[in-house]
This record gives structure tokens, sequence and C-alpha cells, in this order.
């Protein structure tokens, strides 16, 4: 029986996550392949919707990467996803979801490295509380 | 404050007569104020231009249909220009200005009477009460007896027995009925400048009074359903949603809050192909049909944590009664804690979600405790 291998979606930034993995890839370092990596241009475009479908269709964690409060590209995207994904992760929580599976993360694209620290740790934290709960519930989703 | 003598215990007559002078007098060109159905058996909001529709005005009954700020919405959004007196309880006033700062209503040309609400039952109880007691009286004298007695009953819906708001604020002009004995006299204050003028008009006394016994009760109401409120219960809603969900979205239909023009479940997002649904299909044992049923509710949730006046409509209107009063309860009053908001509760708060501080909810970083 092989070990349960958590799939993470990864919504990553343009100007600072991405790059930031982008980073952590041309500099060779080493982390766990789980993630899946979809690009947005700013973390304040994240609509709810795509953490909820991530959930309800299987994955075990959602990663939002954005950039440090205070350098948005866009200058405050980043504040009003910060208080989005407050709203997200209560909902979650109130509902009977397990809300510590959606992970936020200011990774600016100098910092491969926390990027694949947190891809590292992410892995790790998934792998003890096991896949999520819903893929058995089929009649729910 | 202005003393109402109800005569012969005829608090309909009583509240006519104070309202038809709002026309008479050209203070408003029209009314928006809840009467009892020639059966009795339910209690409506109704459009009056001529004191002579006011035949039975009931705003104390114990029952609310629908939240009126929608009504007041489809009203005053493209502005008629026209002045309008409406009586809303404070569930249904705070939904308002909630929905004054979304753009889908406007308060300019209202006259807002606010009325103290002990709660309401669910629409068919109130109608088979009625039924069987002879009297939307007999049954709103009854129901407030009860309540203000602190009596605990388990009728009254769930999201009224848990409501922190049984006193309108942000009226114009508020009619006080907790805590005093309706049936003798209505006591009615001018809350804002626009309701001292008014009073003024109507030569009525414009002091106001701090009530001690309204206040005294109103604290202990207020305590009683706090408590109610943090009562804790282990609801497991992914298994009530996954059997008894139906997927009718009655709950977002009736939400006053609930602004969108266009839904987003209505939208093209949501339209799936039949390839769509074989492709889904084919990557798993089985797929539930039609899909997203928790979806829907996790939207909705997420949509209107921090606009929702926890109503309970959404319960009421619910065909399998899905516990929702309770669970947007607690997450509209965690939510708008958090983010140090209170939805209704100022036309001047800028809404949460388009704001932001540089420095807050670092909490998010870390794993729930």
């Amino acid at each position: 029986m092989a070990e349960f291998e958590p799939k993470i979606i990864g919504f990553l930034c343009n100007w600072c996550s991405y790059a930031g993995a982008d980073l952590a890839g041309t500099s060779r370092m080493q982390y766990p392949p789980n993630v899946r990596i979809i690009r947005l241009m700013c973390s304040g475009s994240l609509d709810p919707l795509y953490v909820f479908r991530a959930l309800t269709q299987g994955a075990d964690g959602v990663l939002i990467g954005g950039c440090h409060p205070g350098d948005c590209h866009y200058i405050d995207g980043n504040y009003k996803a910060r208080r989005r994904i407050a709203v997200i992760k209560e909902a979650l929580h109130q509902i009977g979801l397990d809300d510590d599976r959606v992970w936020l993360r200011w990774i600016s694209a100098s910092e491969g490295d926390k990027f694949a620290r947190t891809i590292k740790e992410m892995v790790e934290e998934l792998k003890k509380k096991g896949p999520n709960p819903l893929t058995d519930k089929w009649a729910a989703i | 404050m202005a003393k109402l003598t109800v005569k012969n215990g005829n608090i309909s007559d009583t509240l006519a007569q104070f309202f038809q002078k709002f026309l008479t007098e050209n203070i408003v060109d029209a009314l928006l104020v809840p009467q009892e159905i020639p059966s009795g058996e339910n209690v409506v909001q109704t459009l009056i231009m001529n004191p002579v529709g006011l035949k039975k005005i009931n705003p104390m009954a114990p029952v609310l249909p629908l939240n009126s700020a929608r009504i007041v919405s489809k009203l005053t959004a493209n502005d008629s220009g026209k002045k309008i007196a409406v009586l809303l309880r404070p569930c249904e006033l705070r939904a308002l200005i909630e929905l004054v700062k979304l753009k889908r209503a406007k308060m300019d040309n209202l006259v807002v009477v606010g009325i103290d609400c002990y709660g309401t039952y669910p629409v068919i109880d109130y109608a088979g009460k009625v039924k069987n007691a002879g009297s939307g009286e007999k049954v709103t004298m009854d129901f407030i007896s009860k309540a203000s007695k602190f009596q605990e009953f388990d009728e009254p819906r769930t999201a009224c027995q848990i409501c922190r708001f049984p006193a309108p604020k942000n009226a114009d002009i508020a009619i006080n009925l907790i805590g005093l004995d309706v049936q003798k006299e209505i006591v009615i204050q001018a809350e804002s400048e626009k309701g001292r003028a008014i009073f003024e008009t109507l030569k009525l006394d414009n002091t106001t009074d701090h009530n001690e016994a309204r206040q005294n009760t109103l604290t202990k109401l207020l305590e009683q359903r706090v408590k109610k409120g943090e009562e804790s219960d282990e609801i497991d809603y992914i298994n009530i949603i996954a059997s008894t969900c139906i997927g009718c979205q009655n709950c977002r239909a009736v939400c006053p809050v609930c602004y969108c023009r266009e839904c987003v479940f209505e939208g093209q997002i949501f339209e799936y192909s039949g390839a769509k649904y074989l492709s889904l299909a084919a990557k798993k044992d089985i797929l539930r049909m039609p899909i997203d049923t928790l979806l829907f509710h996790l939207t909705r949730l997420s949509h209107v944590a921090t606009t929702c006046v926890a109503c309970g409509q959404c319960e009421a209107a619910c065909p399998s009664k899905i516990p929702l009063g309770k669970l947007f309860y607690r997450l509209s009053k965690k939510v708008q804690d958090m983010l140090e908001y209170e939805a209704g509760r100022s036309l001047e708060e800028e809404l949460p979600l388009s704001a932001y501080k540089e420095d807050e909810l670092k909490s998010l970083e870390e794993p729930r405790k």
C-alpha cells in the first residue's frame, strides 16, 4: 500500500510567489513534487470559488502565495486577499471542514528557499492529517 | 416621546390613526406597513397611498414571511422621488442599511419607523395558531406575554431566539414595545432630526424618555438570547446537507443581502456540458448528480459572511429545514468580530471587504488553535 501523497493546488501571484517558485526551480532546490501551480496575476484576484472547488474536487491542501503586505504589485491586492481568505477559512471551519488545509503565505520573488520550505512543510503536515475527508463523501459534494 | 392611548385594547386602530396622519399631513406620499390579511392568518407588508387602506395594521404580530429590506430595495433602487414611510423590524432595518451600502437601495426619501421585536413563529405555525385561536390579535398578545416573561419556549424561529438586536437602531421614529404594556398605551419616540421634525408637524411631545422598564427588559432579553446563541451543538452540516439539501436555492432567493443581479450560480461558469460531466465522472467511482451541492453552500457562506444580519430567512425558506440560521449566525458573528465590523450598525461604516488595515489578521498564517 503506497504512502499517501497529498495533492496541493497552489495559487501563486505572478509577480512575487510565482517568480519565487521559479527561482527555486532554476536554483535546483529540491522540494516534494506534490504541488500543482496555478498562476494568478495577484493574490487579490483569488475568487473564493477557486479554493472551494479545489477542496470539493479532492485537493488535500490549497496554498495561496502572494507578495508581502506593502509590496503588492497592484498596491493593495494582497491586503484584500488577506481579508477574503480570512472569510474563506472561517466559512470552511463553521461548516465542519478543516481550514488548516488552506495556507496563506507571503513569498517574494527572491524567496526561492521559502517556497521550497513551504511546500516541504505543507506536505509533511498534510501527510499527518491524511487525505481530504470529502473524497469519501461523494454524496455531499 | 408620544404616548398613544389604546382604546379597548385595539392596537391596530391606534396605530392606524397615528399613521394616517403621515398621509393626511403630507409628511409622506406612501406608507409601507405590515397588515393582517383578511383571514388573519398572515401579516404582509402593504403599500398604502390612501388612509382608507389602513385596515388592520399589526406590526407586532410574531410572523415575518420575508425580510422587507428586499421590498424597500425594490421601491427605492430607482428613486421614484416620492417619500415613503416604512415600518421595519430591527433585522429588516439592518439589512436595509447593508443594501444601501451595496447600492441596492436608497434611504434619502424614506422615513424609517422601527419597532421592537420579541421574535416570530415560522409562517405555517402562525397561520395554524391564528386558525385555532380565532384572531391574529390573540396570538400576538399571547406571544408577547410569554416572551416578555422570558419564558423559554421552543416555538419561535431559532434565529429569533438568538437574535442580539431586539431594538431598532438608526430609525427616524421608534415604536417601543419591549417591557411595556401595549394594551394600555403605545410609546413612540423620535430618534433623529427627521423624526423630530415629523413630531413637530404632528404636534407630538419631542422629549425622549429613558424608560427604565424597557431598558431592564432589553438587557435581560439580550442576556437570554446571547446565552442561547452560545449553546454549543454538534451539528454535522456536511451530513445534513448530503442527506437533505435538494438544491432549490431558496436560501439564496430569500436572503435580503444576497445582492447580485445575476448570481454566479446562474451564470456561464456553472453551465456544464454533458462532456464535462462525463469527464468528471470518468475520474471518480461515483458522481452525485447534479454536482456542486456543498459548493453552493460554501460559496453562499463566503459571499454573505460580512453582510449577514442573521435574520434566519434562509432557514425559514429551506424545505428541508437545514439549520442554516445558527450556521450563518455563528459565521457572521465570527467574521464580523474579526474584521471589527457589524452589519447594519452604521451607514458610515465601510464594507469590510473593500477596506483593509496594513497590520491585521496575523493569525491567518498560523494553524487554528
